[in-house]
């Protein structure tokens, strides 16, 4: 089948045509069908697929996302490449869907780096419009931040280097050329960065096929299969079908013992209520930033858009058959389900206990200054403090090292996941209830603000100067503009 | 009448012919609600030929009004109380409309009759690739499976060997064994081993010569206890 790129894909990349007045998008939109190859409808594949739902979940088993491997490696340096390319990825039985891809694949091929060593990534775009890398969550100089405005052109390719001068952590990396981070997202230019160090594996916890990324988004369908993307300015994209890994709400067979679970919201707008069968406990070890100080029990983990959590889940205490279901308590009809694990035979084959203590938290300056940031819907898009994002304007210089006491005000009914790029903060304050402990444990890059609602936090502006951005993360948010620019000076 | 600024290339998409003079005029105003925005007249009917205006005068929230089918382009900003929009229709057919922001409750149709005031034709299904295939999975009801079938425990004989105790047995599914051995009414020794199904062997050594109570007893993985305790009495001699 010839391969038919998502309905949007725009040829160039203009500023402005991507706000509001863009007539880009409804060009293409229009285009005449004739333009557009059709599968062949009648295959047994299809007929296959017509005697079941394809969206019944725990069908499929959970995908393990490929691990990526260096093109050479030093003493002090591992070495990737990659292609941002068009793909096919088989999401429903029968069908196949076009997608963006790391590599054309849907997640992206996950690099594990370790403390201490760098990474290059060379980023090939064979995209026809511009795309450009962002490390979420990584202390990376700013010209490899991935700057919306810092691009790769079609065809071209850039060296990302990442010091990985941090604590182990769930990163992930995603595409974030300015206007255009919902539909590329969306069609699937997402990707986990784990970092690993000494003290995570010091303290045991379970590595290999036992440590498993899982990313979470939700998705909509056309009916030849195809991703269904409907603009949503006010709440964002919600689709009706979730997808682990890149497959609808899959079943993972687990041995009776621990599993390190690192979860990645990589859905555009939508923020979940993570709840396992009878309210059994999640055991959460780390957050956006690493290790926690010490695990936190939890019987229900609200995750909000590009946050991240691990878990510790202990299966040794179910036995062969049995089956535990993880699902969204936010959830209705088939963004419900996301992960049935299915307990297997044999004995336990750990003896592991995740310790109570996991790491020292780090002493910060004394705050530097205090800000608040208006979050709403302003007189032309969404906005904070009245002003949309302009490449051209800083809005926001704080010291290099220093710490910022910083205040989120919402002022709309939705939800607006803040995100401070190449830096990390800590939890002071919410308007609506305490802090989540496992929040006030750990350092975060990414944090839910609530309808309503007034989150004060600590950033610390370290390691690197220059320019960055801080924006909500709800992608159609984001991409009508509800991104500052700050300088580090 | 205000005419807008329409390039070619939009008016090519939009399948319009050029501009033609506009005979009669309809407006659609949109109108604020506490629990729903609307447009006053979503779906209206005109001829060929007639200008249709959306007014935002007097709304306090921000609103916009866009094409929503593939049959035309309308694409206005979004504002308070912004400029009227207004669009002529040169051909007949179905043109669907919405505020991008309030799409749940602010969408309409305009239906351009041609000269005789026949109804428009149909417009033509979309295809395949512009239409919802939704997830039409039942609701999730079961949370957690669990095994509540108990096992199966027999053939369990216990038989006295040098300084110590052998149990056999055979358990019906994976599980854990326990024997639980007393003397004169104390507890002397305990041994749980986890046993595949089946048959199996068990010595518990190192016991002082006299006379034992043995209790034989078994659970599966998932912790559910064999309905049979078998209770026996075991000389061990040195």
């Amino acid at each position: 089948m010839a391969f038919r790129p998502p309905a949007d894909a725009w040829s160039r990349r203009d500023f402005m045509r991507n706000g509001f007045g863009s007539i880009a998008l409804l060009c293409t939109v229009a285009a005449p069908d004739a333009l557009r190859p059709r599968r062949a409808t009648v295959t047994s594949a299809a007929i296959r697929s017509q005697a079941k739902s394809p969206f019944a979940p725990f069908q499929r088993d959970l995908p393990r996302i490929p691990e990526l491997v260096p093109v050479s490696s030093t003493r002090t340096r591992d070495t990737y490449s990659l292609t941002v390319r068009e793909g096919l990825a088989d999401i429903l039985p029968g069908f196949q869907t076009p997608i963006y891809g790391y590599d054309g694949v849907y997640p992206g091929p996950v690099i594990r780096a370790r403390k201490g060593r760098e990474v290059v990534v060379r980023q090939k775009n064979a995209l026809p419009f511009e795309t450009n890398v962002h490390l979420h969550g990584g202390y990376v100089p700013a010209e490899h931040d991935g700057h919306p405005m810092d691009i790769i052109p079609a065809g071209g390719f850039f060296d990302y280097h990442y010091p990985n001068d941090q604590d182990a952590a769930t990163l992930w990396y995603h595409d974030h050329a300015h206007g255009r981070t919902s539909k590329t997202l969306y069609y699937g230019l997402v990707s986990m960065y784990l970092l690993e160090d000494e003290l995570e594996a010091e303290l045991g916890l379970p590595q290999g096929e036992f440590d498993v990324p899982i990313v979470i988004a939700d998705h909509a369908f056309n009916k030849d299969g195809s991703l269904r993307y409907q603009e949503n300015v006010d709440i964002g994209f919600r689709g009706d079908t979730i997808l682990v890994n890149g497959a609808v709400s899959p079943r993972m067979a687990v041995q009776r013992r621990r599993y390190r679970l690192r979860f990645l919201n990589a859905s555009n707008a939508r923020s979940y209520a993570l709840r396992l069968g009878q309210g059994r406990p999640l055991l959460q070890i780390a957050g956006d930033g690493g290790l926690l100080t010490r695990p936190v029990p939890r019987a229900r983990v609200a995750l909000h858009p590009a946050e991240r959590t691990d878990f510790v889940i202990d299966f040794s205490q179910y036995g062969p058959g049995e089956a535990l279901t993880l699902y969204n308590e936010d959830g209705d009809g088939g963004t419900v389900p996301i992960l049935r694990f299915d307990i297997q035979g044999g004995r336990v084959s750990d003896d592991f206990r995740v310790p109570t203590r996991l790491r020292d938290s780090e002493p910060l300056p004394a705050p530097n200054a205090r800000r608040t940031w208006n979050l709403a819907l302003g007189t032309a898009a969404w906005q904070i403090n009245g002003l949309s994002f302009d490449p051209n304007r800083i809005d926001v210089r704080p010291r290099r090292g220093s710490t910022e006491v910083w205040t989120f005000v919402n002022n709309s009914n939705r939800v607006h996941p803040m995100h401070l790029h190449g830096f990390l903060f800590r939890m002071l304050d919410r308007s609506s209830g305490p802090v989540e402990l496992a929040d006030k444990l750990g350092w975060k890059d990414t944090v839910g603000v609530l309808p309503n609602e007034t989150v004060t936090v600590l950033a610390w502006f370290a390691p690197y100067g220059g320019k960055y951005v801080f924006h909500c993360h709800a992608l159609e948010h984001a991409d009508k503009a509800m991104m500052l620019q700050m300088e580090i000076v | 009448m205000r005419v807008a600024p329409y390039t070619v290339a939009a008016l090519l998409a939009a399948g319009l012919a050029l501009p033609a003079a506009a005979s009669a005029q309809t407006t659609i105003e949109a109108i604020d609600g506490v629990t729903n925005n609307r447009w006053s007249a979503p779906d209206i009917t005109v001829k060929v030929g007639e200008t249709v205006t959306w007014s935002f005068a007097g709304t306090t929230l921000m609103h916009n009004v866009k094409a929503s089918s593939p049959n035309w382009t309308l694409d206005s900003p979004f504002a308070i109380a912004g400029p009227s929009v207004t669009q002529t229709f040169t051909a007949a057919g179905q043109y669907a409309y919405l505020c991008q922001l309030h799409a749940s409750t602010m969408t309409g149709v305009v239906k351009v009759t041609d000269d005789s005031g026949a109804p428009p034709p149909p417009p033509p299904p979309p295809p395949l690739s512009e239409q919802p295939y939704a997830n039409d999975a039942p609701p999730l009801t079961v949370f957690e499976r669990r095994d509540t079938l108990a096992p199966k425990l027999d053939r369990v004989d216990v038989t006295r060997v040098r300084r110590g105790v052998r149990v056999r047995f055979r358990l019906s599914e994976d599980g854990k064994l326990a024997v639980r051995l007393t003397r004169g009414g104390r507890t002397v020794k305990t041994r749980t081993v986890e046993v595949d199904a089946g048959t199996g062997a068990l010595t518990v050594s190192g016991l002082r010569a006299g006379t034992y109570g043995v209790q034989v007893s078994a659970k599966d993985l998932a912790g559910n206890a064999a309905k049979t305790v078998v209770r026996e009495t075991v000389t061990v001699r040195r």
